[in-house]
């Protein structure tokens, strides 16, 4: 602690001392980008000095800094994904202020072509492993039954591999799908999935920046072993009033932003909600049972200009799955009469809410402060109602029976960024949250002859105190190397044992010639949190507990390196990043346990081991033109070993995949025509199956049948390849734009693995059977746009 | 324009088409052979009165056929027991095998050392042969017993048990029976309901239930239990024959029937639950399947004043 303390003296005193010397070492340009239109704030547009061949990045609301030497002209070339470059001739005789606005291209040209800023800078940038995918670009990509999702287009990045089909989970360079922090509007979301995984929780139109960290992860972020996904919401139009809506086979959506104040304060709001059971609805029947599921989430912002230094925003999301079934019986004879209703509910959702406070302090220094609310909760829930009648009285008994786990946080961080120097860019802050957890409350409730009564057993809530700081520090050393440097400290409070650990973070970049450079990163993380799950796919019954006093952190150490070329001619930018990671700690279940009436002994179901993941990884991205996408590669190895498992030897992670590819094309056909496709390709997932039987008899002659599954993860299940078709056709017109969009999902009716089970035929034959989800699947959506 | 002509409702109608022939979503895959091998529970006694038998079954790969029906033991093993100066020292053989289910029991009945480490080897051709060791454990000493008996529960008898043990060197794992004998000269079995066990965790419902004295440094420990028993006879006032007799029977088991034991526990309890992690049957014979273990037994008995 008191070396960060020193270490950020001592870049502040260095800043000051340079201060007295400005005319030498220069002024501060600063600012906020914004759309010209609707004067969203832009982030992570790319602010390039041309001369000097360095520049910055906004950050997450749009503001920017950089020093530059005095009384020199400079050409600075502002772009941002989508939208027109602008290139600007700045001769600085002091600190300045400049607010510079963009307009977007599909509003000057009608068409959308991409251009991500961020990877334009991939050459440049010391940052490791970190992908920025435009949301327009996310958007055009064939979407499962229509449904744009965000973290299923992160699946096809190298790197990033996907669980099982059709779910939504991320496995980040050999991680589990809970060794990633996924923030909305900077608050942690705990289970990101809706429909058992196979959509998630983010509605796209709701969406305005995505950021993903598979290493190198910056100081900043903190608490989660293989990444961080950086999720920002729009704020909404300062100018005018906008709306969208789509329909699609599964879900319908409606998004509409406006300004509640002109230039002053704007909002945002967006909601999607299935209907299959409304759909289901009219073919069913009580008496023969209604059974039913849907979701729906809700998205809001309110961002508030209360100076030109001074913002405020306030954001909530909210979301909520439900499966019923329920039933009714009635008999009765008379006057007589007796209704049972019998209703069963298994609904999960997460609320988080966020206030946000930005201050520009000076054209150095920007602030940002923040509260943070956000719980996940799953309820398993079972009601009984009786109704008797008769003899001109009547009288209803309730009883209900419910399983419910949760976890809540509640929290207050901020942080600075501070341009020190010009070859010092510096990011510090810290934070609290206050953890509950209830990993299984036990609740019967009811009414029996005008008795009302209430019962809580299970799991008591545990109170959890986690605490951070963090520094970081991007230092240019020359023109051709550049370094971040950061450290983090976490303290986190379990039970009786106090937690406290240092997290070193180090990338940097040394640039070869102008378009290829070589990188080399380290990160050290620590995890508090545990996802308990047998499936690895994020059901809501996964449930999340605390490191105790018994159950230690998890902890993950990565190194990666790699090269980034970009070939300016083609518009294609290639990067080739390896990676080391080691992580320690990770939990499992012991053999032969599940969730499943799990509660208060949690601890006693579980077992801690190490893993061990390596790989490569190629990406090549066309990020302009007509024609646009990628192609991803991955080669990688991921391993666990537990000694409570698997005889204590080392065995394959259910997700090991040896090769991953992608390969994504969007093409644009015409002024309303776009074609796009996708194709996936993945090496089996590991899994353990049964191999043999044997009969054993202890010496009173009582005899049992087991089963031996062999080495856990054994079995490769056959590679999973897939093709996605997508069309889409778009009209402007006199309100806005209308389109259509077609496609296919796995054009070619692959048969991918599922699951495989053991077969008991009735003819006496055994036989192992594969199971696989989706066959080809059409789709249709319609979109509109109101302007 | 690219795709002028192109009807979209045609396009519709063939994806649906494609979706409604393709709805088979079943495959069956092989995996490969398993090469049968010996399961048995071979378990050694240092208490000489004891009588050991040994089943030895085949595994079979999970896609034979009928096995449940198809029983039989394996005739022919060529089973023995091996000291730690490598000297064959037992011998078991089957000899109504060929009829189905038998067991193997000792020619030369070689009782087995507290402290003595042996190997036992199992050979039979068309199976890898089986081998395993265990060290004999040190006859169990138990400092002090105590019983107070306590109130009355439905349909049975409440007491306090209260064993003290003397600490073994090392990590140790037991296991108790416990008896009361009435003046009618009934056996009558003590069961616990009790979740607290003293110094050290003792099945919860199960006086029976294997515990080690892993984490133990003191020189004693003490298991105190809340017990129940259930009277056999009443006399004519209805009032329960009160127990003359404490018989504790307090077993030293190896290491290898401890795990073996709670293994089989868990697995019993999931083997139903479809969503619980694969479980292998904790087994220490290489090449083989089931428990090779060994276990030395003390008898206590404790007089009850009536």
């Amino acid at each position: 602690m008191r070396l960060l303390f020193c270490y950020l003296i001592i870049i502040v005193a260095f800043g000051n001392l340079q201060k007295a010397f400005s005319q030498e070492h220069g002024f501060v340009l600063s600012g906020i980008i914004k759309d010209s239109l609707s004067s969203e704030t832009l982030v992570g547009a790319s602010v390039l000095v041309e001369e000097l061949l360095s520049g910055t990045t906004t950050n997450a609301y749009g503001f920017f800094s950089i020093r530059l030497p005095a009384n020199k002209p400079f050409k600075l070339r502002i772009s941002y994904v989508g939208y027109a470059r602008k290139v600007l001739e700045i001769q600085l005789s002091s600190d300045m202020r400049l607010d510079i606005m963009l307009s977007s291209l599909d509003k000057t040209l009608g068409i959308v072509e991409i251009s991500d800023s961020r990877l334009e800078r991939a050459v440049e940038s010391a940052q490791l492993g970190l992908v920025s995918i435009p949301i327009e670009q996310i958007k055009q990509v064939p979407a499962f039954l229509g449904e744009v999702d965000i973290l299923k287009v992160l699946q096809l990045l190298p790197g990033v591999q996907s669980g099982n089909e059709g779910s939504t989970g991320l496995y980040v360079r050999g991680g589990g799908p809970d060794q990633n922090l996924i923030l909305l509007d900077g608050v942690p979301v705990y289970n990101a999935n809706h429909l058992f995984g196979f959509f998630s929780i983010f509605n796209a139109d709701a969406v305005k920046h995505v950021d993903l960290y598979k290493g190198g992860h910056p100081a900043r972020y903190g608490g989660r072993l293989s990444s961080v996904l950086d999720i920002t919401m729009k704020e909404g139009n300062m100018q005018n009033f906008k709306a969208e809506a789509g329909i699609g086979l599964v879900a319908s959506r409606l998004f509409v932003e406006g300004p509640l104040q002109k230039d002053k304060t704007s909002f945002m709001f967006s909601a999607r909600r299935t209907y299959i059971d409304a759909l289901a609805r009219p073919f069913q029947r009580l008496e023969t049972g209604v059974v039913g599921y849907y979701f729906y989430d809700l998205n809001a912002k309110i961002n508030h200009i209360i100076s030109n230094k001074d913002r405020i925003f306030v954001s909530a999301y909210t979301g909520y799955d439900q499966f019923s079934a329920r039933y009714r019986s009635e008999s009765g004879f008379d006057d007589f009469k007796q209704r049972n209703d019998s209703e069963n509910y298994l609904d999960w959702g997460n609320i988080t809410t966020s206030i946000r406070w930005n201050r520009i302090i000076n054209n150095k220094l920007f602030m940002n402060v923040q509260g943070l609310y956000t719980r996940y909760r799953f309820r398993t829930r079972n009601v009984e109602k009786e109704q008797v009648s008769g003899l001109g009285s009547s009288t209803t008994n309730t009883l209900q029976y419910a399983f419910i786990s949760s976890i809540v946080d509640v929290g207050l961080q901020a942080n600075i960024e501070y341009s020190a120097t010009k070859n010092h860019h510096i990011r510090s802050g810290g934070g609290y949250i206050l953890h509950q957890f209830r990993p299984g409350t036990i609740q019967q409730k009811g009414n029996i002859f005008e008795n009302p009564f209430e019962q809580l057993q299970g799991s008591k809530a545990i109170y959890v105190h986690d605490a951070f700081v963090f520094v970081e520090d991007e230092w240019k050393i020359s023109q051709r190397m550049k370094v971040l440097t950061g450290a983090r400290f976490n303290l986190f409070y379990a039970e009786t044992t106090p937690y406290l650990v240092f997290e070193p973070r180090l990338s940097g970049r040394y640039l070869i010639n102008t378009n290829l450079s070589a990188k080399l990163g380290y990160a050290r993380m620590n995890q508090f949190l545990h996802l308990l799950t047998n499936s690895g796919i994020g059901l809501p019954t996964d449930l999340w507990v605390p490191a105790t006093n018994q159950i230690k952190p998890q902890r993950s150490d990565q190194v990666s390196g790699g090269l980034a070329l970009e070939l300016p001619k083609k518009q294609i930018e290639l990067s080739f990043e390896a990676y080391y990671k080691v992580m320690e700690n990770l939990l499992e279940y012991q053999e032969g346990s599940s969730f499943l009436g799990i509660n208060a002994d949690w601890q006693e179901r579980v077992t801690q081991g190490r893993g061990e993941a390596y790989g490569f990884e190629m990406f090549a991205h066309k990020k302009e033109g007509k024609t646009n996408g990628w192609i991803g590669y991955t080669l990688s190895w991921s391993n666990r070993q537990f000694d409570a498992l698997n005889e204590g030897k080392v065995f394959p992670y259910r997700y090991d995949r040896r090769h991953d590819i992608s390969f994504v094309i969007n093409r644009q056909l015409d002024d309303n025509w776009r074609l796009s496709g996708v194709w996936v390709y993945g090496t089996g997932n590991a899994v353990t199956l049964p191999i043999a039987r044997y009969n054993l008899m202890d010496q009173t002659g009582v005899m049992n049948q087991y089963v031996y599954y062999g080495e856990r993860n054994s079995y490769r299940m056959a590679p999973y390849h897939r093709l996605d078709l997508g069309l889409t056709h778009t009209r402007f017109t006199k309100y806005g734009e209308r389109n259509f969009s077609f496609g296919l999902y796995n054009a070619y009716n692959r048969r991918n693995p599922f699951f495989i089970d053991l077969s008991y035929q009735i003819d006496g034959t055994n036989k192992f059977i594969q199971y696989s989800l989706f066959p080809v699947i059409p789709y249709v959506s319609w979109n509109f746009k109101f302007n | 324009m690219y795709l002028g002509t192109l009807n979209l409702t045609r396009l519709i109608f063939i994806s649906i088409l494609f979706a409604c022939i393709s709805c088979e979503t079943v495959v069956e895959i092989d995996v490969p052979s398993h090469q049968p091998r010996l399961s048995m529970i071979y378990v050694l006694d240092a208490d000489s009165n004891a009588q050991t038998s040994v089943y030895i079954f085949p595994s079979r790969g999970v896609k034979v056929d009928n096995f449940l029906n198809d029983v039989k033991s394996v005739a022919g093993v060529n089973l023995q027991l091996i000291n730690q100066a490598s000297k064959v020292v037992d011998s078991l053989s089957c000899p109504a095998c060929f009829l189905g289910v038998a067991a193997y029991q000792p020619l030369l009945h070689y009782t087995p050392k507290a402290g003595n480490t042996y190997m036992m080897r199992a050979e039979k051709a068309g199976f890898p042969t089986a081998t395993a060791t265990v060290t004999v454990p040190q006859k169990p000493e138990l400092n002090q017993i105590r019983f107070l008996p306590g109130s009355n529960a439905d349909f049975g008898q409440r007491a306090r048990l209260e064993l003290s043990f003397k600490k073994q060197t090392g990590v140790n794992y037991y296991q108790l029976e416990v008896w009361l004998l009435d003046s009618m000269g009934e056996m009558l079995e003590v069961f616990t309901d009790d979740t607290n066990s003293g110094d050290i965790s003792v099945g919860n419902n199960d006086l029976r239930a294997p515990f080690s004295d892993q984490n133990l440094n003191q020189l004693s420990f003490t298991i105190a239990k809340n017990v129940i028993y259930y009277p056999f006879y009443y006399d004519p006032w209805g009032n329960a024959i009160k127990p003359v007799k404490l018989i504790v029977k307090v077993r030293s088991i190896s290491q290898s029937l401890f795990l073996f034991a709670n293994s089989e526990k868990i697995y019993d309890s999931t083997s139903d639950n479809p969503f619980s992690e694969p479980l292998n049957l904790y087994s220490n014979i290489q090449n083989g399947f089931g428990v090779f273990g060994a276990r030395n037994a003390a008898t206590f008995e404790l007089n009850l004043t009536p």
